[in-house]
C-alpha cells in the first residue's frame, strides 16, 4: 500500500488536472456564452460581430448592413436570418437611417494581434503620450533651427526606429511651438 | 520569401513614407517585430479648424493585407469629427472593401483595393478632416453641430486641437 | 522578422542625380505586392500584375484591383514583354544604382571644393597642370588605384586628359570642356560624359558576365538570366491548371479528400479547408504561368508559409515563417540567434507565463488568474482566432450552422 501510493498519486493527479481544467474551461465557455447571449437579447439592438461574420461567410452575395439589420430585427438569430435566407425571401434592405451598432470588421479575417501592447491611454495629449514635456517645456528658440531631415532610411533596424520616432516628435512639437507663438500673438 | 506577402508590402510601404513623406504625414510600424500595427501622424489642413494640430492615430492591418484594407482609430485627444466614432474609429470610403457598403452613399471607386496604400488611406482622412461627409455621420453630435452651429463646432474643434498639444 | 535590411524599393533613387528613375522602376512593380513584376499577367481590362497577386485579388474579390472592372482567372494572360523588361532591369539596376551613388558623393565632394578658399583651388590646378606633363599617364589610358589615390585631390581634374579615347560618340571640341560635365566610370574611374556611361557600363557587365555566367540573385526568381534567355521556350511539360472549385455544394468530406488527393493538409474546419484550396490552387496556377516552373515541393513551402501566416497555423503575429532558411546549408546560426534573441526571450516567457496561468487554473482556488486563464482560452483550444474559422468553435454557434452550410 505504502509503496504504491506514489505511482498511484502521479498519474492520479495528472487526471485530475487535466479534468478540473477541462470543467474549467467547460464552465467559462458556458459563462460566457450565456453571458454574451442575454446581453445581445436583453439590449437588444447590439448585434455580435460574431454572427453577421458567420452568416457574411455563408452567403457573401449578402450585405453586411442588411445581415446587421436582419440580425438586429429578430433578436440576434442566426438561425432566422439563414433560414430567411434560404427560403429564398432574401433580406429587407434597412432604412437608411439605420445605424450599424457596431463596426464589422471588414472580411472573415479578425486583424492582427499586436504583440506589443501600446500604453493605452484615451484622451491622453501627445506630450504625455511619446513623453515629450521636458522637450515641450525647453525653450522654443533653442531646437528652432534643427530641420527634420527629409528623407531619412537607414539599414540599420534600431536606427530606423529612431529616425521615425524623431521625425514623429519634431513633428508634434513643431506644432506646439507654433500653436504656442499663434496664441501669444492672438492675445 | 520567408515573410509573409503582407509584411512585404507593409515594408516597402514603409520605406517608400520614410524617403518621400507627403507633407505633414508621419508614419510607421510602432515596432519592426510587428508589421501589421502601424501608428501615424497628420497634421491638421490648413484654413479648417483643425489647423495647426497634429493628430494621433493607429493603424491595424489584416493578415491578408492588401487584400482587406487596414482599420485607423484616432488614439490620444479624440477627433470631433462626423465621420470620426467618438471613439477615435475612422470611418471613410477608402477603409471599406468594395464587397460591403454600411453607407449607401460610397462608389465602388472610392473604396479600399489593394492598390491602394497607406499614403493614400492618410491623405484622404486629411481631405476627410477638411471636409465632412454629412450623408452618414459616425458621430451624429458632431455631425448636428457641424451641420446647425458651424461657430461651436469649429472653436470645440479647435479647443480639442490644443488639448491634444498638451496647451 | 528576417526582413532584409537593405529592401531594394523605387525610393532607392530619389536621393541620387537620376531620381527620374524611381517613377520608372515604380511601374516596373506590381501594384498589389509592390515587388518587381513575377510573372506579369495581363487582365482582360488591360492592367498588369503578378500572377500570383491578380489571383489572390480575383480570387477573393472578383475584381481588378485598379479599375474593378469584373474579370476571371481564366482571361488572364501572360505579360512575356514585362517580365524580360522587368528581369532586364532586375540585371541592370546594381550597377546603375551604384553609378548614381558614387555620382552623388561626387558631386558633393565638388560642391565642398567650390566652398573651399580660391587660393587653395589654383594651387590645386597648377598640380593638375603639372600632372599632365607626364606622358605615361596619357599613354598608359588606365590610371592605377595606387595613382588615383596618390593623386586624390587632383585625380579629378587629370582623368579628362584621357578621356577622349573612351567616348566614342564625342566631338573634338568637347573634350577640352571643363571637367564638371564629366562622370566617372564606377568601375575603371574613366571620366566620360555622363551620356556615355551606360553603354560604356554594359561593357564591363559582359566582360563580367563572361567569365562568371549570369551573376543572379540567389533570391531572385530563377528566370532572371534576361536577355540571353530571349527564345522563351516553354518547358516542355506545362503543368496542368487547377480547375476551381464551387465550395459550397461540396461536403466537408469530399472536400478534405479532394485536398488529400492534391497532396496538400487536410485539417481543419471546412472554411479554412476552402482557403487553403484557394490559396493552393492560386499558387499552382500562378506557377504554370511562369517560365520556369516551381517544383511542387517549393510550391508546398510557400503553401506552409501561407500556412503559417495567414492560415490555420497563423495564431500570433507569426514572424517565425522562416524554417525554409534553417534548412539552407549556407544557413548562418550566429547571425539567426543573435537576430532572434528578442523573440526567442519572448517566447520563453511567454511559454512560461501561459504554463503558469495553466497550472494555476487547475487549482481552483487560483480565482485571480482564472480570469485571465479565460482570456487566453480562444487562443489555446482553437488555435485559429486569426484565420476567421474561430466562429465554428465558439460555445454559441448555432449547431444549425454548419449543417445548413453543406446542404
Amino acid at each position: 500500500m505504502t509503496d504504491e501510493e506514489p505511482s498511484l498519486n502521479i498519474p492520479s493527479l495528472l487526471t485530475l488536472a487535466v479534468v478540473s481544467y477541462f470543467v474549467l474551461r467547460w464552465f467559462f465557455n458556458r459563462d460566457e456564452s450565456s453571458a454574451g447571449g442575454s446581453r445581445g437579447r436583453g439590449r437588444g439592438n447590439v448585434v455580435d460581430p460574431a454572427q453577421v461574420e458567420q452568416i457574411a461567410q455563408m452567403f457573401p452575395q449578402l450585405n453586411t448592413r442588411d445581415i446587421m439589420w436582419d440580425l438586429q430585427r429578430n433578436g440576434g438569430s442566426v438561425a432566422a436570418t439563414t433560414e430567411r435566407v434560404l427560403t429564398g425571401r432574401g433580406l429587407e434592405t434597412p432604412p437608411p437611417s439605420f445605424q450599424p451598432p457596431v463596426a464589422i470588421p471588414p472580411t472573415n479575417i479578425p486583424l492582427a494581434q499586436t504583440a506589443t501592447p501600446v500604453q493605452k491611454a484615451d484622451a491622453q495629449d501627445l506630450i504625455s503620450r511619446y513623453n515629450l514635456s521636458a522637450k515641450a517645456e525647453s525653450p522654443a528658440t533653442e531646437s528652432e533651427p534643427e530641420k527634420p531631415s527629409k528623407s531619412s532610411w537607414s539599414q540599420n533596424k534600431e536606427e530606423r526606429q529612431r529616425i521615425l520616432q524623431k521625425r514623429r516628435d519634431d513633428m508634434i512639437l513643431a506644432a506646439r511651438r507654433k500653436m504656442m507663438q499663434k496664441s501669444q500673438g492672438n492675445v | 520569401m520567408a515573410s509573409s506577402v503582407a509584411q512585404k508590402r507593409l515594408f516597402h510601404e514603409y520605406k517608400n513614407l520614410s524617403t518621400n513623406p507627403p507633407e505633414g504625414i508621419t508614419a510607421g510600424p510602432i515596432s519592426e517585430d510587428d508589421m501589421f500595427h502601424w501608428e501615424a501622424l497628420i497634421q491638421g489642413p490648413e484654413e479648417t479648424p483643425f489647423e495647426g494640430g497634429v493628430f494621433a492615430a493607429e493603424l491595424k492591418f489584416p493578415r491578408d493585407y492588401p487584400l482587406s484594407p487596414p482599420t485607423m482609430k484616432f488614439i490620444g485627444g479624440g477627433v470631433w469629427h462626423p465621420n470620426v466614432y467618438p471613439n477615435g474609429t475612422v470611418c471613410i470610403s477608402i477603409l471599406h472593401p468594395p464587397g460591403d457598403d454600411p453607407n449607401h452613399y460610397e462608389h465602388a471607386s472610392e473604396r479600399w483595393s489593394p492598390i491602394q496604400s497607406v499614403e493614400k488611406i492618410l491623405i484622404s482622412v486629411m481631405s476627410m478632416l477638411a471636409e465632412p461627409n454629412d450623408e452618414s455621420p459616425a458621430n451624429v453630435e458632431a455631425a448636428k453641430m457641424w451641420r446647425e452651429r458651424r461657430p461651436e463646432y469649429e472653436q470645440k474643434v479647435r479647443d480639442e486641437v490644443k488639448k491634444g498639444l498638451g496647451l | 522578422m528576417d526582413q532584409s535590411f537593405e529592401l531594394p524599393d523605387s525610393t532607392d533613387w530619389l536621393e541620387t542625380p537620376l531620381s527620374l528613375l524611381a517613377p520608372f522602376e515604380s511601374s516596373l512593380r506590381c501594384q498589389v505586392c509592390k515587388d518587381f513584376f513575377d510573372n506579369p499577367v495581363i487582365t482582360s481590362c488591360s492592367h498588369t500584375f503578378c500572377s500570383l497577386c491578380i489571383r489572390r485579388c480575383l480570387s477573393t474579390e472578383g475584381k481588378c484591383p485598379a479599375c474593378r472592372s469584373s474579370d476571371q482567372e481564366l482571361k488572364l494572360r501572360r505579360n512575356w514583354a514585362m517580365q524580360e523588361l522587368v528581369d532586364a532591369f532586375k540585371l541592370a539596376r546594381p550597377s546603375v544604382l551604384d553609378l548614381a551613388r558614387r555620382e552623388n558623393v561626387r558631386l558633393a565632394r565638388e560642391k565642398e571644393d567650390i566652398e573651399e578658399p580660391t587660393q587653395k583651388k589654383r594651387k590645386v590646378n597648377r598640380v593638375e597642370e603639372e600632372e599632365v606633363q607626364v606622358p605615361e599617364i596619357n599613354s598608359q589610358g588606365r590610371r592605377t588605384r595606387s595613382q588615383v589615390s596618390i593623386n586624390s585631390s587632383a585625380q579629378e581634374r587629370t582623368v579628362p586628359r584621357v578621356v577622349p579615347e573612351i567616348i566614342e560618340d564625342s566631338q573634338d571640341d568637347e573634350e577640352y570642356l571643363p571637367e564638371n560635365g564629366l562622370v566617372a566610370c564606377p568601375i575603371c574611374f574613366r571620366k566620360m560624359k555622363e551620356e556615355a556611361v551606360f553603354p560604356h557600363l554594359n561593357i564591363h557587365q559582359q566582360e563580367e558576365e563572361a567569365p562568371k555566367e549570369t551573376p543572379t540573385k540567389a533570391g531572385s526568381f530563377g528566370s532572371s538570366k534576361g536577355i540571353s534567355q530571349r527564345g522563351l521556350t516553354l518547358p516542355s511539360k506545362q503543368p496542368e491548371r487547377l480547375p476551381a472549385i464551387n465550395y459550397s455544394i461540396l461536403k466537408d468530406n469530399s472536400l478534405r479528400k479532394k485536398l488529400r488527393d492534391l497532396g496538400i493538409p487536410d485539417w481543419g474546419q471546412k472554411q479554412l479547408l476552402q482557403r487553403r484550396h484557394t490559396e493552393w490552387m492560386n499558387l499552382w496556377n500562378a506557377n504554370c504561368d511562369s517560365k520556369h516552373p516551381k517544383s511542387k515541393r517549393i510550391l508546398l513551402q510557400e503553401l506552409d508559409i501561407w500556412e503559417r501566416t495567414q492560415g490555420g497555423h497563423a495564431t500570433a503575429p507569426s514572424r517565425f515563417t522562416t524554417s525554409n532558411n534553417v534548412m539552407r546549408k549556407d544557413f548562418d546560426t550566429n547571425e539567426w540567434s543573435s537576430n532572434h534573441d528578442d523573440d526567442f526571450k519572448r517566447l520563453i516567457a511567454n511559454a512560461r507565463k501561459k504554463s503558469e496561468a495553466q497550472v494555476r487554473s487547475t487549482i481552483p482556488g487560483a480565482s485571480p488568474s482564472s480570469s485571465r486563464q479565460k482570456e487566453s482560452q480562444p487562443q489555446q483550444d482553437t488555435g485559429l482566432p486569426v484565420n476567421g474559422a474561430h466562429v465554428e468553435f465558439s460555445a454559441d454557434t448555432d449547431p444549425n450552422f454548419v449543417i445548413n452550410l453543406s446542404g
